[in-house]
């Protein structure tokens, strides 16, 4: 099994033997360390039907403390980053019918207030924005997903949501349920409690956003 | 007077051991009332026998009085003799019932006086059951005699009127006379009969704005099956009239109106609504309650009189309910396929499997055994083809010499076919697969010629034609246009 795996999966990595048409709809240069490389590996992988592939992307902790963290250098670079790749990514799988059972999640941990950070009230050198936790956005395309759907509301100021409130609790029972998961069931017995990946508080499957 | 055992009658041994079940039933009345709870799920399914069981004691404690008339007709002398024996029947059966009743009261989520009412009209039934039981025959030529009399008589009317109640509660409050004929209740001067909620106008915001909401969200426990906190929502009497609680709407002022506090408060919070995780009101529905309280609470105001309510506000998603999977109804089902299952799954490991759990269906997967997979061993499915609905045979060695096989696979809903040797001509064959929803031929040598098949699938969503000899721009009748994905 370790032979097969290590023959298997070089040839999953190898992206040369993509078309040169594929790497260019990524912005992918083999050899390099990007995130557009890691898409269309995503891609052999899920080919390969490997089931559960997470890309990771970082650099988004945009404070605005260096020009790294600035919004209009290093967070329009990150910005750039993803933007192709994700793009050439879904294209790819839609393409290949594969986003009709493939969940792609796309998301942080937090949100980023739409106000300029400027810690002890200085005004700040580059422009970056604070943390966020009450409001953010999380976006899911492919399998079992309505395409177009928007749902819940911040305010004006993208600070609190006023709307069709989704806990992130309700974001993964709307993800196990489109694995095919009963949210209710999944669960193992530790410390006393029956754990389940939605906690201990009521969570309910997003069914608006259900294709 | 010594009193033992022994020298007491059978009938007397009868009655003090039903007094024991008696004394028990107003005890747990007394300290384990109704009251609103649902409980446990055994216990209100065997409170449901409650229903069925209760017309015994009915029937007998009614035919005793028969009995005793018909007995004194000459012809009928020995009816009286099992009068006795049917007061006896009665109280036993009117304490099992009683017991059922209070299970079902205690489980069911009751409350309120009706079937506080309904109780303890049930209990007095039974006590007085007994009380006749004990009393017949026993005073017989005295004047005490009478006391056994008045007995039956009270205990006839009251079993009446605790039947009344309880057809109240199964049945609704007016059950009786909700289709009694209008000459009759002119007659009866009973208030002639109003269908639907009396003030509440079918154009009225309530009706068309308001009422959704509560039936969307509320109904399901404040309604005609379930009346948490003795609440319903299902009229607009019934929401001016409130709950437990008191009032719930204080017309002009929202903030200060029950239902619109608890349908705001912060989602974590225990006295938010709807509870127990239910899908909570949209910001646009909370919105036309306040309008609607805001603007009188009134049952009539026309629903275009309030301006700015958000219109389609009602949302039509229903929630996500999980099945219980009947393990052993699916382990039936797929006993028949179950041999030929295991002897693929041997030949073949991890490509066939069961679509889920709850489901006898197949799913194949050969894509991963890539050119080791040939038309030659496509026969090997042919004893399943027909329980087969997701096939992938992408990346595989068939060719058209497979299309045969796959042909049989009639209800399969998807097929891939990707980076294979397959050409119009398999496509052609499957014109017959009337349940294909999805047709996977990326990186194929299909060309335009084969489209016209795709005509014939009805329930035909994606055909995946990118890298074939398709173009993008290739003429196709407008239904088979918009399913084709390049």
């Amino acid at each position: 099994m370790a032979f097969r795996m290590q023959m298997d999966a070089t040839d999953a990595m190898d992206i040369h033997k993509e078309p040169a048409a594929v790497l260019t709809n990524y912005g992918s240069k083999p050899g390099e360390s990007s995130f557009a490389n890691n898409c269309l590996v995503a891609r052999r992988l899920a080919e390969r039907g490997v089931r559960f592939i997470q890309l990771y992307h970082w650099g988004w902790d945009s404070h605005g403390s260096n020009a790294k963290e600035a919004l209009n250098l290093g967070f329009a670079d990150r910005c750039r980053e993803v933007d192709q790749p994700i793009a050439a990514l879904l294209a790819d799988l839609k393409q290949r019918g594969m986003l009709e059972d493939t969940l792609v999640v796309w998301g942080g941990e937090f949100g980023r207030t739409s106000m300029r950070e400027n810690r002890f009230g200085q005004v700040m050198q580059f422009v970056g924005r604070d943390h966020n936790p009450g409001a953010f956005t999380i976006w899911m395309a492919g399998g079992g997903i309505k395409p177009g759907t928007t749902y819940g509301e911040t305010d004006a100021m993208g600070y609190e949501i006023v709307k069709d409130a989704v806990e992130i609790r309700d974001l993964h029972a709307t993800m196990l349920y489109v694995l095919g998961f009963d949210y209710h069931k999944l669960n193992y017995s530790f410390q006393g409690l029956e754990q389940k990946l939605t906690s201990v508080k009521p969570a309910r499957v997003v069914a608006e956003v259900l294709a | 007077m010594t009193f033992s055992l022994r020298q007491m009658s059978i009938r007397t041994r009868f009655g003090l051991l039903a007094l024991a079940p008696l004394l028990l039933l107003v005890t747990l009345l007394l300290f384990l009332p109704p009251d609103g709870v649902e409980r446990a799920e055994w216990a209100q399914f065997i409170g449901r026998f409650h229903l069925l069981s209760i017309h015994f004691p009915i029937a007998l404690i009614l035919l005793v009085p028969v009995l005793e008339i018909a007995g004194r007709i000459r012809r009928f002398p020995d009816l009286r003799a099992s009068v006795d024996f049917s007061l006896a029947l009665a109280t036993f059966s009117a304490i099992v019932a009683l017991t059922l009743g209070w299970c079902l009261a205690r489980s069911g989520g009751y409350s309120g006086s009706l079937v506080t009412q309904h109780m303890w009209g049930g209990i007095f039934v039974a006590a007085l059951s007994w009380l006749c039981w004990m009393l017949h025959g026993r005073f017989l030529g005295q004047r005490l005699d009478f006391i056994y009399a008045f007995g039956l008589v009270v205990a006839v009317g009251l079993v009446s009127w605790t039947g009344y109640r309880g057809g109240q509660l199964s049945q609704g409050e007016n059950h009786l006379t909700e289709h009694m004929p209008t000459v009759l209740r002119a007659w009866l001067r009973l208030p002639q009969e109003d269908k639907g909620p009396t003030a509440a106008a079918s154009t009225s915001f309530f009706t068309i704005c308001v009422e959704p909401v509560f039936a969307g969200h509320c109904n399901s426990c404040h309604g005609p099956s379930k009346q948490r906190s003795r609440l319903r929502l299902d009229s607009y009497e019934a929401v001016m009239r409130g709950g437990k609680h008191g009032v719930i709407v204080k017309a002009g002022n929202p903030q200060g109106s029950e239902l619109f506090h608890r349908v705001t408060l912060p989602a974590g919070d225990d006295k938010f609504m709807p509870a127990e995780g239910k899908r909570p009101l949209s910001a646009d529905e909370v919105k036309l309650l306040e309008l609607w309280i805001a603007a009188g609470a009134s049952p009539s105001l026309a629903a275009d009189a309030i301006k700015g309510a958000p219109t389609n506000a009602v949302s039509t998603v229903a929630d996500v309910t999980f099945e219980e999977i009947d393990t052993a109804a699916v382990e039936k089902r797929r006993a028949p396929l179950a041999s030929a299952v295991a002897q693929l799954q041997k030949r073949f490991p991890d490509v066939l499997e069961y679509e889920s759990r709850g489901s006898a269906d197949l799913v194949v997967n050969v894509s991963l055994m890539g050119a080791k997979f040939g038309d030659k061993d496509m026969a090997a499915l042919k004893p399943l083809a027909e329980q087969i609905v997701v096939a992938d045979f992408s990346d595989t060695a068939i060719t058209d010499g497979s299309a045969a096989f796959i042909a049989v696979m009639k209800r399969l809903r998807v097929l891939r076919l990707m980076h294979t040797q397959v050409t119009d001509t398999t496509l052609h064959m499957l014109g017959d697969l009337n349940q294909l929803e999805s047709l996977n031929v990326f990186g194929t040598a299909v060309t335009p010629g084969a489209l016209e098949v795709a005509a014939r699938w009805p329930k035909l969503q994606h055909l995946y034609t990118g890298e074939t000899k398709i173009p993008a721009d290739v003429q196709v009748s407008e239904a088979v246009r918009g399913k084709l994905v390049f």
